[in-house]
């Protein structure tokens, strides 16, 4: 018997327990049409479902333990598991009229989605392209009418991509790609990726409206197979990904030489000689257009809905690769072996990687090839003996030459003491060892992943060890147990919250931190004009000192009513903003939120006090 | 052109010999004009390192490549227009000669001609016209693989919003087109050129419906571009119908079978699905119209059956299996007496497969005990071959490092000509195979009708007078001198070619060795002889 079938008999057999026979429920319906943005024209072979919202289905229980629940990534999460386990419930098309019906429904919560290629999926009650759609609740023989879900149309960039010689460019990798927020700042992935004919030219079609960059980057002769990214045919939109960046370095080894290599990922270096006898190196890389070497130079091209824009020329340049030569010693004169080196660039975005070029056995030298010109990190993992690790961090520019006797001194790792204390109105339930995560981020930025230099340690007891890899700035953050909260972190005289961690070296102090169950609650109401909106998307933004502190920011949505809810709020000033429709995680960027910064409502969220505040929409 | 020639070796001479480096051409294959703007790479052989070495070609065509570390690369021309090419290279999507560089010396008048590419494109559409986007159209060209006709994929790409592609860097010849609609989200990976001739790419039966130029689901029944050597070939337009999901659905009488569907056209190549059918039924889903076999397997039983799937789901199709006759064979080496016991008779194994083969069935394997003894399990009224599975023999004696099948016969038949076939197993004379042990060498030289050697070109030899079985082939490519020479041939009468430039298992193709079957040297080859030979290669 298959599953279905059990499933159904199962049902069918709680049915026969009850002594009465059950009164036979009223179906419900739901019935609308789907128009095209801007023109209100109906669309017609639109894919619509409706799938049953189950909202128990993920619970705190289920999250994976990092994700700490008073963080908006949980929100997100919990949408996404709850999205992975239902399959819709019924799946329409629409004919030449856009209209679609869903009969015979159960009373419940429901979502309704329209996908068409072409054009960006539609949720009921998205209140545009960045947001949430909002679930409509069915009672018994209820029959809804007149819903409309607005579709966007893609847009569509052509252009021409050109050599340095004028010649056109075949099989060069164009990338449209797109900045996107994130926590600490903004990235660069990638939405479309395509490539180049003979003639040169190219087509991105079906693009989401918003400014791109468009790069080119000459392919490798030899290839056999390309990848591309493209729309799904049925609109959803696919995970972006950076698909090539000049920022993703990975070691390879001369087989002939020896010699290691960190270098941009799919790229190689190329020995070039010149006509005039001169031997350069250069590497293809990445070209935006116009014809900029760096996204922060290049001109982007904004897709309003429907449109097509030619012309997008690129003309592409290789770019000289210098070497970085150096030596690693230890800080204790015992001599290194085997070392790992990872090349970081400075300013790399967030989602850069690196990888490790090991140094030359021999000794303690090393030398990496195909660096672009720019500011690194080099990072040095090693071994004074065996048991006995070593790190060290060394700043490196590169402009126009290669850079030589680069000195890279690597100590052991120390550690640090740390002690929570709990506020004393704690109540005696709660002092009994809890779990707490203390989480030690670099502030140097670019770094691959925050825990390369950083440190996560799960703390049961109020004294710990905290082990520090190498002399830096640190941002610490403390996953804190269920209606609690960091009030202080302290180190010697510095207020860390608020600055930061610096540890010069190992040194006797403790990290003192302080938690408190006296956290407050906001809630509030958004409207515009006097009326009530619902599923506005509603931040809690810290006061602006402490801005750095990522977990302080809340996020939610409003309610059919226009209500909205924030838990668990640290003590302290905060502003609220309510938008109707953003981009997701802009509100950590400094730059998005000066121009909204009068808009936003004040709140002083006291001890253990709940504050209610209005607050205005804005609008888009 | 010849002064043009004789005048540029002798600037390459005056060129300054630079240790190390390395110098030469690029030059429009036909009419031998220098390509300027060209980029000439030297890559290493182990592919490893990332680093390779570079130049622009001047407006002579010349190049001179520096600082090359010493080591074994090729050498590559490029430009948007032209084909790819590796100094030597022999075919469409082979790799040229390795040189060697040792830091000491220049290596110099390293000549390449570039041909230009060809495109093909054109728009998918759905039956109401409207344009199908994200549809994987294939150029495919034709190819023999294991004795069958196949479509091999040389590249690929997706129709955007317009429903339009381009295939494009494609050298001259024959292509068929098709276009296979996604079920799902779109293919990212893109086909630009595919190396291997026998590897085909594998399409599974079923999965997505495919249509070949101009609006065929069988590729038997569509229409071929014949493409010219920088031609542009638009209006390559090509009709899909929606994939409509079908089942096939039956038996196999007697249970716990292996059941094999596998697709009858030769553009959708050997790639099967299975299902074990224990307990009798089998139903493969999601398949699209067309024409299917269905080979069931158990222990000894085997069966086929035919089946075509057209508007809806095929039921109650019945695959019965019989069971296989024994073939009672005795093997024995050729200074021997048959049925003498000799050890070395177990270090044998045969291959037995189907002529032609069923798709989708491996070739069965046997061994003879010592004394010779073995059973070759057949179906009634099938050919077969018998093949000898070398390179896998391991080999324990020496004696056995030649081995070839010298005859095999049964009664009065020759069936290393006609094939093994059973009518009657009750009135069947036993099968005698016989093994030679001393194998002849082949060596040679190939030049081009100017007498120039040729260097990295291929040398074939074919079976003559008799069935040309895969295995009875051999090759050997010419060295830089235009050297050959071939090991283990087992002694017979056999047809030499060569070709200046030819792709990669082409003469396994009959219709393709027909055509220049009058240019072929015949030769006897005996047992241990070492004959020489002079070979025309065709250009």
């Amino acid at each position: 018997m298959t599953i279905a079938g059990i499933a159904v008999f199962l049902l069918l057999a709680q049915n026969v327990t009850p002594q009465q026979p059950a009164a036979p429920v009223a179906p419900a319906s739901i019935e609308g049409v789907v128009v095209k943005a801007a023109t209100g024209e109906f669309l017609s072979k639109v894919t619509v479902a409706v799938t049953e919202v189950r909202s128990s289905n993920a619970s705190a229980a289920n999250i994976p333990f990092a994700v700490d629940p008073n963080s908006p990534e949980f929100a997100l999460v919990v949408s996404s598991i709850n999205q992975r386990n239902t399959s819709p419930t019924q799946v329409a098309t629409t004919a030449s009229d856009g209209k679609f019906l869903f009969e015979n429904l159960k009373p419940g919560t429901y979502s309704i989605k329209a996908t068409l290629g072409g054009y960006s999926p539609a949720e009921y009650g998205q209140r545009g392209p960045n947001g949430r759609g909002m679930n409509i609740t069915l009672k018994a023989g209820q029959k809804i009418q007149g819903i409309s879900l607005t579709m966007t149309p893609g847009g569509t960039i052509l252009g021409r991509v050109t050599d340095a010689n004028g010649d056109p460019l075949s099989r060069a990798l164009i990338q449209a790609q797109k900045l996107i927020y994130q926590e600490r700042g903004r990235s660069l992935v990638t939405v479309q990726a395509m490539y180049t004919d003979d003639r040169g030219d190219y087509r991105l079609f079906w693009l989401p409206a918003g400014q791109y960059y468009i790069s080119a980057t000459p392919s490798d002769d030899r290839m056999r197979t390309m990848t591309a990214m493209l729309p799904s045919p049925n609109g959803t939109t696919t995970t972006v990904s950076p698909l090539t960046s000049n920022t993703v370095l990975s070691a390879v080894r001369d087989m002939g030489t020896g010699l290691i290599y960190g270098i941009p990922s799919g790229l190689k270096v190329n020995s070039q000689s010149l006509s005039n006898g001169d031997v350069i190196e250069e590497a293809a890389v990445p070209v935006f257009y116009p014809s900029a070497s760096e996204q922060s130079t290049a001109t982007s091209v904004e897709v309003r809905p429907g449109s097509i824009i030619s012309g997008i020329d690129i003309t592409t340049k290789p770019s000289r690769v210098y070497r970085i030569r150096g030596r690693i010693i230890s800080s204790s004169g015992r001599p290194i072996s085997a070392a790992d080196i990872v090349l970081v660039p400075r300013n790399g975005q967030v989602a850069a990687q690196s990888s490790h070029v090991p140094q030359s056995p021999n000794n303690s030298g090393f030398e990496i090839a195909g660096v672009l010109p720019g500011s690194y990190y080099l990072l040095v993992t090693g071994m004074e003996a065996p048991g006995m690790p070593a790190v060290g961090l060394a700043s490196v520019e590169v402009q126009a030459s290669s850079v030589e006797n680069v000195i890279i001194t690597v100590s052991p790792p120390f550690s640090i003491q740390g002690h929570i204390s709990r506020g004393s109105t704690i109540s005696t339930a709660a002092t009994s060892p809890q779990n707490y995560i203390v989480r030690l981020e670099p502030k140097l930025s670019g770094l691959p992943s925050p825990l390369v230099l950083g440190t996560s340690l799960p703390v049961r007891q109020d004294n710990f060890t905290l082990p520090i890899s190498v002399a830096a700035d640190f941002r610490v953050t403390v996953a804190t147990p269920v209606n609690t909260y960091v009030e202080s972190i302290r180190f010697g005289g510095q207020d860390v919250l608020r600055d930061g961690l610096h540890i010069d070296g190992a040194t006797s102090e403790t990290l003192e931190i302080v938690v408190s169950p006296n956290a407050g609650r906001l809630e509030g109401n958004v409207s515009l004009d006097r009326q009530k909106f619902a599923n506005a998307t509603v931040v809690l933004v810290p006061s602006p000192s402490l801005r750095q502190q990522t977990n302080l920011y809340q996020t939610t949505q409003t309610n059919a009513e226009g209500h909205f809810t924030f838990e668990n709020v640290p003590p302290g000033s905060y502003k609220v903003f309510a938008w109707e429709d953003v981009e997701p995680l802009a509100w950590f960027d400094g730059e998005f939120m000066r121009s909204f910064e009068n808009r936003g409502t004040e709140v002083l969220i006291r001890e253990s006090a709940k504050e209610s505040i209005e607050t205005t929409l804005i609008p888009r | 052109m010849n002064t043009l020639r004789i005048a540029l070796a002798v600037l390459a001479l005056l060129q300054s010999q630079t240790p190390g480096a390395v110098q030469g051409i690029v030059l429009k294959h036909g009419n031998g004009e220098p390509i300027a703007g060209a980029r000439v790479e030297l890559i290493r052989t182990d592919g490893t390192t990332p680093q390779s070495y570079s130049s622009i070609t001047a407006p002579d065509g010349t190049f001179t490549i520096q600082n090359a570390r010493p080591g074994e690369y090729r050498l590559a021309a490029s430009r948007t227009g032209y084909l790819r090419r590796e100094f030597g290279q022999r075919s469409r999507d082979g790799f040229g000669l390795v040189l060697n560089l040792d830091g000491s010396r220049a290596i110099q008048n390293l000549d390449i001609e570039l041909r230009p590419s060809a495109a093909i494109s054109g728009r998918v559409t759905d039956i109401e016209g409207s344009s199908v986007t994200g549809a994987e159209v294939r150029a495919l060209v034709p190819a023999y693989l294991n004795g069958q006709r196949v479509l091999r994929a040389v590249q690929s790409t997706i129709t955007n919003d317009l429903g339009e592609y381009r295939l494009f860097g494609l050298p001259a010849g024959q292509y068929y087109i098709s276009a296979a609609s996604n079920l799902g989200d779109f293919p990212l990976n893109i086909l630009i050129a595919n190396p291997s001739p026998t590897v085909p790419t594998s399409n599974s039966p079923g999965q997505r419906a495919t249509f070949y130029y101009p609006s065929t689901p069988d590729s038997r029944t569509a229409t071929p571009i014949d493409l010219t050597s920088g031609g542009d070939f638009g209006g390559v337009n090509i009709t899909i119908v929606p994939f409509k999901p079908h089942h096939i659905r039956g038996n196999v009488p007697g249970g716990m079978a292996r059941v094999t569907l596998v697709s009858n056209d030769p553009g959708m190549v050997p790639s099967s699905r299975s299902v074990d059918a224990s307990g009798g039924p089998f139903d493969f889903a999601n398949i699209a119209s067309g024409e299917y076999t269905l080979v069931a397997r158990s222990g000894e039983l085997l069966g086929t059956a035919s089946v075509s799937v057209g508007d809806g789901d095929l039921d109650n199709v019945t695959v019965g299996m019989s069971p296989t006759v024994p073939v009672p064979t005795r093997v024995s080496f050729a200074d021997r007496t048959p049925g003498e016991v000799d050890p070395d008779l177990e270090g044998v194994t045969f291959n037995l497969v189907a002529d032609p083969p069923i798709p989708g069935a491996e070739p069965d394997v046997y061994g003879p005990f010592s004394n010779g003894f073995l059973a070759f399990g057949v179906l009634l009224r099938q050919d077969y071959r018998i093949a000898l599975r070398t390179g896998r023999i391991p080999s324990t004696s020496a004696r056995l490092r030649d081995v070839y099948i010298k005859s095999i016969r049964m009664g009065n038949r020759d069936v290393m000509s006609e094939g093994l076939r059973v009518e009657d197993p009750a009135n069947m004379p036993p099968l005698e195979i016989v093994l030679g042990l001393k194998s002849g060498i082949l060596s040679g030289t190939a030049a081009s009708e100017k007498q120039k050697p040729q260097a990295n070109a291929t040398v074939v030899l074919v079976p003559d007078g008799r069935r040309r079985w895969a295995d009875a082939f051999r090759t050997a490519t010419t060295d830089i001198s235009g050297r050959f020479v071939m090991e283990r041939i087992p002694p017979g009468d056999y047809l030499v070619f060569s070709w200046e430039e030819v792709d990669d298992g082409a003469w396994m193709d009959p219709e393709f060795v027909k055509k220049y079957e009058d240019r072929g040297k015949r030769i006897h080859v005996n047992e241990g002889g070492n004959p020489g030979l002079d070979i025309i290669a065709i250009p």
